[in-house]
């Protein structure tokens, strides 16, 4: 089954290579999600989400020839994905930081307890962070950058990098008890 | 060291949460991305080729006035139109000599234009091309900057036609070069047929557009003319609104417009010599509606129950679909007028087909000073006018 699969994969991604816009559709619907959870964790809102997300079909549709079929298909997209939502955060830079300043006292979720995290709680846990400081922490524990290879994607220093790795860790720390208080007390 | 220890609980925890999480697809996502990429595309293509052909209308411009050959032409051009005019002026009878001479002022510069004035010394007013009669050269006051001044020869003028020396001075109205080489073809109305296509770019989408009709130049002084005409345009107009769901489609308007414009541009004719001449034009433009179509279609996400049967049993699930509605709104015809509605921009090149046809290129820019039609429609038209003139 995980053959046929596997091969199914295949089909598609060398009917990409020739530009069918059907292969094209049955990749895009197929990895959409995966690539929306990604794009989720990197950008703050949900609508930066879903562009990112077209952003990075655009790219793989147009340097699939560069995929090596021998490594894993989701590994390459989540790369793409990934750059592609460091590149639109840099684009964006100058409306993220208002968009910061608003989101930072907004509190609309009520979180499930500890014991019952989903992953949109960690989402919006994750959203209260400064966006840099995001970036690294999720870059380095989430997806296993080491600080060399942060410091190039987001063309900042090394030293830069684990200074706003220990600060995103201090303020996950500060964050995790009063985030999740409510649903301790209930 | 407890807080290391907290640290790794919380990014373990988060790292195994994050695991395995994906989200679902959304109805709507590939056809709204299709949608996108369709109109970066045009979008792209049109400032290509914009971009291209505005370089070279102004690679061709810098080409033709740095371009010493083309000058030294457009000065022989403008010089063997003067020497072409000369012997006409002086084979008239006398009294219309005595016409033309009316309203001129003498001349008291001295000589810039040799072959020119080389070719006046050799006439006299029998028309007779002999060297050494003895003349005071006159010009227009019509133009006073572009004049060809004579020296005046000290000698006195014989008129063979009453056998004894002229002492008055004879009449010439050669002056202004541009006035010679407009002394046919330049002065009259022109008239033409021309076709546009063209984009119509909202903020949010383009679409194509077409016109057609006739044109007729009037010349009204110097180098600036009126262009009018009558303009038949077949219009489309897209424009998406605000998205209501972030993954399905954007609310769409559409409008079909067939109308008829009415343009007043000023032409201004910068650069001109016998084959060609760039100007630029603008102006406002008066437009008449007589077919109005306007089509607004909206999604709306609806949860559509779907059932399967796995293993006998019915299984119901719902899935998330975007439903579309559209409404239609016909406008009767020519209910809606706007004058001076649109404000004009064109740069164009004329070139000399024949003696009497002449084939124009216009890149254009239409912007609209209002809300344009009966659903007061905000866009932008460019394109490229080809005009045949005659």
């Amino acid at each position: 089954m995980a053959g046929t699969k596997l091969d199914d994969l295949d089909d598609v991604i060398r009917g990409c290579l020739q530009k069918v816009e059907k292969s094209q559709e049955m990749l895009y619907k197929k990895f959409f999600g995966y690539a929306l959870s990604v794009a989720l964790i990197y950008t703050n809102q949900r609508n930066d989400a879903f562009e990112v997300v077209d952003d990075s079909f655009v790219k793989v549709f147009a340097e699939i020839e560069k995929y090596d079929p021998s490594q894993p298909f989701l590994g390459w997209l989540r790369k793409i994905v990934i750059n592609t939502s460091i590149d639109y955060f840099r684009r964006n830079q100058k409306r993220n930081l208002m968009v910061d300043a608003e989101t930072q006292h907004i509190h609309d979720h009520s979180p499930n307890a500890i014991s019952n995290l989903t992953a949109r709680d960690i989402i919006d846990l994750l959203n209260h962070l400064p966006n840099d400081h995001k970036k690294v922490f999720c870059l380095y524990e989430i997806d296993g950058f080491s600080h060399e290879e942060i410091a190039r994607e987001l063309e900042i220093s090394e030293s830069s990098s684990r200074v706003y790795l220990t600060r995103a860790k201090k303020q996950l720390r500060e964050l995790f008890p009063v985030y999740f208080k409510t649903n301790h007390e209930e | 060291m407890k807080n290391k220890e907290t640290d790794s609980e919380i990014s373990a925890l988060i790292k195994q949460t994050l695991e395995g999480y994906q989200e679902d697809y959304i109805q709507g996502s590939w056809e709204n991305f299709v949608l996108k990429k369709k109109n970066k595309k045009r979008r792209i293509i049109w400032l290509i080729s914009s971009g291209i052909a505005a370089s070279i209308m102004v690679g061709i411009l810098i080409f033709n006035l740095s371009n010493p050959v083309v000058k030294n032409d457009l000065l022989k051009n403008k010089q063997q139109a003067a020497n072409k005019a000369i012997p006409d002026l002086f084979s008239t009878k006398k009294d219309t000599l005595t016409k033309l001479t009316a309203g001129l002022i003498p001349v008291k510069r001295k000589c810039s234009l040799k072959p020119i004035a080389t070719s006046l010394y050799r006439m006299d007013l029998s028309g007779n091309h002999d060297a050494g009669t003895a003349n005071t050269f006159y010009q227009t006051t019509n133009s006073p900057n572009d004049s060809v001044t004579i020296t005046p020869n000290p000698k006195k003028t014989s008129d063979p036609a009453k056998g004894k020396t002229a002492s008055k001075p004879i009449y010439f109205s050669p002056a202004d070069d541009d006035q010679v080489v407009a002394a046919g073809s330049k002065r009259k109305v022109r008239f033409g047929v021309d076709f546009s296509p063209g984009i119509n770019a909202t903020q949010s989408a383009s679409s194509f557009n077409f016109s057609g009709g006739i044109t007729a130049d009037i010349p009204v002084y110097s180098n600036f003319q009126f262009s009018t005409g009558l303009q038949l345009e077949n219009q489309s107009i897209i424009s998406n609104g605000p998205q209501i769901s972030t993954s399905g489609p954007a609310n769409q308007s559409k409008a079909n417009l067939m109308n008829l414009d009415l343009p007043l541009n000023l032409t201004w004719r910068f650069f001109s010599n016998k084959l060609k001449c760039y100007y630029l034009s603008a102006g406002v433009s008066s437009l008449a509606y007589f077919k109005q179509d306007y089509q607004n279609t909206s999604y709306s996400q609806q949860l559509v129950a779907v059932s399967s049967l796995v293993g006998g049993h019915e299984i119901i699930s719902y899935n998330i679909v975007n439903v579309a509605s559209t409404t239609q709104n016909l406008v009767t015809p020519f209910r809606t007028f706007d004058f001076a509605g649109r404000l004009n921009f064109l740069l164009g090149l004329e070139q000399q087909l024949s003696p009497k046809l002449f084939l124009h290129f216009e890149p254009y820019l239409k912007i609209p000073v209002s809300g344009l039609a009966t659903e007061n429609l905000k866009y932008i038209s460019s394109g490229v006018t080809f005009k045949i003139s005659f």
